[in-house]
C-alpha cells in the first residue's frame, strides 16, 4: 500500500466497487495502518479518517465480525471517536446490536445523518441485518405476534399490529402463515446453506482417510 | 578474502534465479552467500542501498544491510529509538518492506539475524506506543517463516503481546490456530531448519549459530505464549480454547514453586471455567497436589467467588464481586469477572431448561435473578440467546393482546441437521489436530533415525535380516536385543 492510495477518492472507489462485503473488508483492511499513522499528525485529515474508520467498521458488521468491530472502536484514535458524529453513531449502533435492541438498530441506521459516502454501505447493512434477523426469528419463534415480528424486522410495529396488510403480506410471501383467530404469525424456518454442508462433507472425508491411513 | 558488493549481489541473483536447483544445492548456495555476508566488512554492507534493492530478490543482502543500518543509526545517535527506526522512519519502512516480501527458505538459514530484526521491530512498536503498526506485518512474516513446520518460535510471545496491547486479536488467530508440534530445545532453538550439508567448517558455524542466545527458548517463553494466547481467546469469548490454553499453563512442569505466570493463569482459569461451564471444571490430574495447594492459597478470592456462583447465591455473588474489585483490578481480571453476571443468568436459564421442557416467561421471571425480574426482560434475554445460537430454545407467543410467552427447551428440539453439523465441525477440529500430531510424529521419527531406511540399516548391521529369515530361538533373540541396545548407545556416545 502506498500513502498516495489513501484518499477520499480511493475510499469512495473502494466502497462502490467492492463486489462483496468480504472484498470490501479485504480492500480496507491494509489501510488501517496508514490511517493509524495519519491520526498522529497535527494536520490530520479528519474527514478522511472519519469516513475510513466508519466504512471499515461497517465492513466488519457486514462480515459478521461483531467482536472485531468492537475492538476496532478501541483502536480508533479515541479523541476522534469522541468528537466525530459518524463514529459516535457507529458506537451507538454497536451498542444496540450488542444488546439485541433491534428497533434501535434500525432507527440509528435510518435516521442518523450519515455522510453521502457512507450511505450505500449503511443501506447494505440495513438489508443485511434485516435478512439475518429474519433467519433468526424464523428459527427461534414458533409463533409470534405481528407487532413483535415487525419490531424485529424494522417494519412499523403499530401499523403491523393494526393489520397493515402490506407488511404482513411481505412475511406471508416468505412462507410465514397467519392464524386469523389468534392473530399470530407462524414463521417458516429458512433452510441452512447447502454449500457449507457439502464442503464439510469433503473435509470430513479427508479426515477419515487420514485416520484410515494411520490404522496400519 | 575481500568481498565486494558486486559479488554479493551476483550470488544473491543467482540464488533467486536458480529455480531448478535441488534442495541440497540451494542450501549450499545459501550457505555460501551467508558466509560471504557474515565476513563482509561494515563498509561493504554500508554500500548496499536498501532503497533500490528488492527484498524478495535479494533477501539475505537486504537483511544484513538493514541490520547494519539499524546498528549504525543507533550508535550514531546513542539512542535505542532514533527517529529513523520509529514507525514512519525510513528504516522502519524498509523493515516493513522486508517483512512483507522476504524469501522464507533463505531467511530460515539466518535465524540469528531474523530474530535480531524481529526483536528490533517488536521493541520499536511497543516502545513508541504504536504496537498496532507491527501486528499485521509480523503475523504474515511469522506464518511465512513457519509455512511447513508448526515450530514454536521464541518470538511468538512477543508478537502475541503486541496483539494484546493493540487490541488487534484477529492477526493472532492464524498463528494461534496452528497446533504447535515442535518445541525446539535451547541448543537447537532457532536453527532447527538450518541444515546445511557441507564441510566441518560449516558444521562449526552452524554450532556457533545454534548456541546463539537470540533464539533460546525458556520456560517463561512457553508459559507466556500460552497465557497470552488464552487472553486473546478470552477477548474473543472463545471460552473452550481459552480454557484449554490456560490448562496448558497451569499444568506446566515445575521444580519447586510455581511461577507468577502460572498463578495468573490459574486465576483466569477459575473465572473462564465459570463462564464456560457455570462451575469450576475438574483440574487436570497432571497438576501435583502441592502445586494445587499453592494455587488454592494464592487464588482464594477467586475460589470464594466461584463458590457463590456455584451455589446460586446471587446476593453473595454480588457482594464477592464488589468486595474483590481491587483484587480483580490489580490482576487485570475486572472485565472477565464482570461477565459473570451474564453467565449467572445463562446458567440459571440452562438449569431451568434442563428441569422443564416448557414454561412461561413469567415463571422464569419468578425463579431467575434480579436482573431478569419481568416477563418482558426474560423474553428479550432468552430470545437474544436463542437467536445468537447460545441456547437451544424456541419461543411461542400465546395470543395477540397478551404479553405472556411460552419457552420450550426440549433437548430433542435441536434439529438433526444442526447436531450433525456440530459434530462435523468438532470432528474437523479433532482431525486437524490429528494431522498435526501425525506430522510431528513423522518428523520426530526422521530426527531419531526411525525411518524405514534407518531401521533397515540398523537391522542389517546387526544381522537381524538373517535371523528374521532363519527364525529366532529365545536365546538368540535376547542376544540380539542386547546387542542392538549396546550398539545404539555406542552410536550416541
Amino acid at each position: 500500500m502506498e500513502a498516495s492510495d489513501f484518499s477520499q477518492a480511493q475510499l469512495a472507489a473502494a466502497i462502490s466497487s467492492a463486489a462483496t462485503p468480504s472484498k470490501l473488508y479485504d480492500t480496507l483492511s491494509p489501510y488501517e495502518e496508514e490511517a493509524y499513522l495519519l491520526s498522529f499528525q497535527e494536520d490530520r485529515p479528519v474527514e478522511l479518517l472519519s469516513h475510513f474508520y466508519a466504512a471499515y467498521f461497517f465492513s466488519h458488521l457486514l462480515t459478521d465480525q461483531i467482536y472485531e468491530a468492537r475492538f476496532l472502536t478501541k483502536r480508533m484514535p479515541q479523541d476522534l471517536l469522541h468528537t466525530d458524529n459518524s463514529l459516535q453513531n457507529c458506537v451507538t449502533l454497536l451498542r444496540a446490536i450488542w444488546q439485541h435492541k433491534h428497533e434501535s438498530v434500525y432507527k440509528i441506521l435510518r435516521e442518523s445523518p450519515w455522510p453521502d459516502l457512507l450511505k450505500p454501505i449503511v443501506q447494505s447493512y440495513d438489508t443485511y441485518f434485516q435478512d439475518k434477523t429474519l433467519r433468526e426469528v424464523s428459527r427461534v419463534y414458533e409463533a409470534i405476534r405481528p407487532a413483535a415480528a415487525a419490531s424485529y424486522l424494522g417494519l412499523d410495529p403499530e401499523s403491523t399490529a393494526r393489520g397493515d396488510t402490506a407488511a404482513i403480506e411481505k412475511l406471508i410471501a416468505l412462507g410465514w402463515t397467519r392464524d386469523e383467530q389468534s392473530g399470530l404469525l407462524y414463521p417458516k424456518p429458512i433452510a441452512d446453506d447447502s454449500q457449507k454442508d457439502a464442503r464439510s462433507y469433503t473435509d470430513l472425508s479427508q479426515i477419515m482417510a487420514l485416520i484410515g491411513s494411520h490404522r496400519g | 578474502m575481500a568481498e565486494s558488493i558486486q559479488q554479493i549481489l551476483t550470488l544473491s541473483s543467482e540464488l533467486h534465479n536458480s529455480r531448478s536447483l535441488s534442495k541440497n544445492d540451494e542450501d549450499r548456495h545459501i550457505y555460501e552467500l551467508v558466509a560471504v555476508l557474515r565476513r563482509s566488512s561494515h563498509s561493504i554492507l554500508g554500500e548496499i542501498s536498501l532503497t533500490n534493492l528488492s527484498a524478495s530478490e535479494h533477501t539475505l543482502p537486504f537483511l544484513f544491510a538493514l541490520l547494519y543500518q539499524v546498528d549504525l543509526v543507533r550508535n550514531r545517535t546513542g539512542s535505542s529509538l532514533p527517529n529513523d527506526i520509529e514507525p514512519g522512519g525510513w528504516l522502519w519502512l524498509r523493515a516493513v518492506q522486508f517483512l512483507g516480501s522476504f524469501n522464507g527458505s533463505q531467511v530460515s538459514h539466518v535465524g540469528r539475524e531474523w530474530c535480531q530484526l524481529v526483536q528490533v521491530f517488536l521493541f520499536v512498536a511497543e516502545n513508541t506506543s504504536k504496537p498496532f503498526l507491527a501486528v499485521r506485518v509480523l503475523s504474515k512474516a511469522i506464518l511465512r517463516m513457519n509455512r511447513t513446520q508448526n515450530t514454536f518460535d521464541p518470538l511468538h510471545p512477543g508478537f502475541l503481546r503486541l496483539c494484546l496491547l493493540s487490541k488487534a486479536y484477529r492477526y493472532a488467530i492464524p498463528i494461534l490456530d496452528r497446533q504447535i508440534s515442535i518445541l525446539p530445545s535451547s541448543s537447537e532453538s532457532r536453527d532447527r531448519s538450518d541444515y546445511m550439508p557441507g564441510s566441518d567448517d560449516h558444521a562449526a558455524d552452524r554450532k556457533s549459530e545454534a548456541t546463539s542466545t537470540h533464539g533460546q527458548l525458556t520456560h517463561k517463553d512457553v508459559a507466556q505464549y500460552y497465557l497470552y494466547g488464552a487472553m486473546i481467546y478470552m477477548a474473543l469469548k472463545e471460552w473452550d480454547k481459552a480454557e484449554h490454553w490456560l490448562i496448558i499453563v497451569i499444568s506446566l512442569p515445575v521444580a519447586n514453586s510455581v511461577s507468577k505466570i502460572m498463578v495468573e493463569a490459574f486465576k483466569k482459569w477459575v473465572v473462564v471455567s465459570l463462564l464456560k461451564h457455570g462451575k469450576i471444571a475438574t483440574p487436570p490430574r497432571i497438576i501435583s497436589s502441592h502445586v494445587m495447594k499453592i494455587y488454592q492459597t494464592v487464588a482464594k478470592p477467586y475460589l470464594s467467588l466461584a463458590d457463590a456462583f456455584e451455589k446460586c447465591d446471587e446476593q453473595r455473588l454480588h457482594n464477592e464481586v464488589k468486595l474483590g474489585r481491587p483484587v480483580w483490578r490489580a490482576d487485570l481480571n475486572l472485565g472477565l469477572v464482570d461477565q459473570l453476571f451474564e453467565a449467572y443468568n445463562l446458567s440459571l436459564v440452562l438449569k431451568l431448561g434442563r428441569a422443564f421442557s416448557a414454561l412461561t416467561t413469567a415463571n422464569v421471571a419468578e425463579k431467575a435473578s434480579s436482573s431478569l425480574n419481568s416477563a418482558i426482560r426474560v423474553e428479550s434475554y432468552v430470545a437474544s440467546l436463542a437467536m445468537s445460537g447460545v441456547l437451544e430454545a424456541r419461543l411461542l407467543h400465546l395470543r395477540v393482546g397478551q404479553n405472556s410467552t411460552m419457552l420450550r427447551f426440549p433437548a430433542s428440539m435441536r434439529s438433526c441437521a444442526a447436531r450433525r453439523n456440530g459434530l462435523r465441525v468438532e470432528l474437523m477440529d479433532r482431525g486437524q489436530a490429528l494431522e498435526v500430531l501425525s506430522r510431528g510424529i513423522r518428523e520426530c521419527n526422521t530426527d531419531l533415525g526411525m525411518g524405514h531406511e534407518s531401521i533397515d540399516l540398523v537391522m542389517k548391521r546387526q544381522g537381524w535380516s538373517a535371523i528374521m529369515k532363519n527364525g529366532m530361538t529365545k536365546v538368540n533373540a535376547d542376544d540380539v536385543v542386547l546387542g542392538v541396545e549396546e550398539d545404539i548407545m555406542g552410536d550416541v556416545s
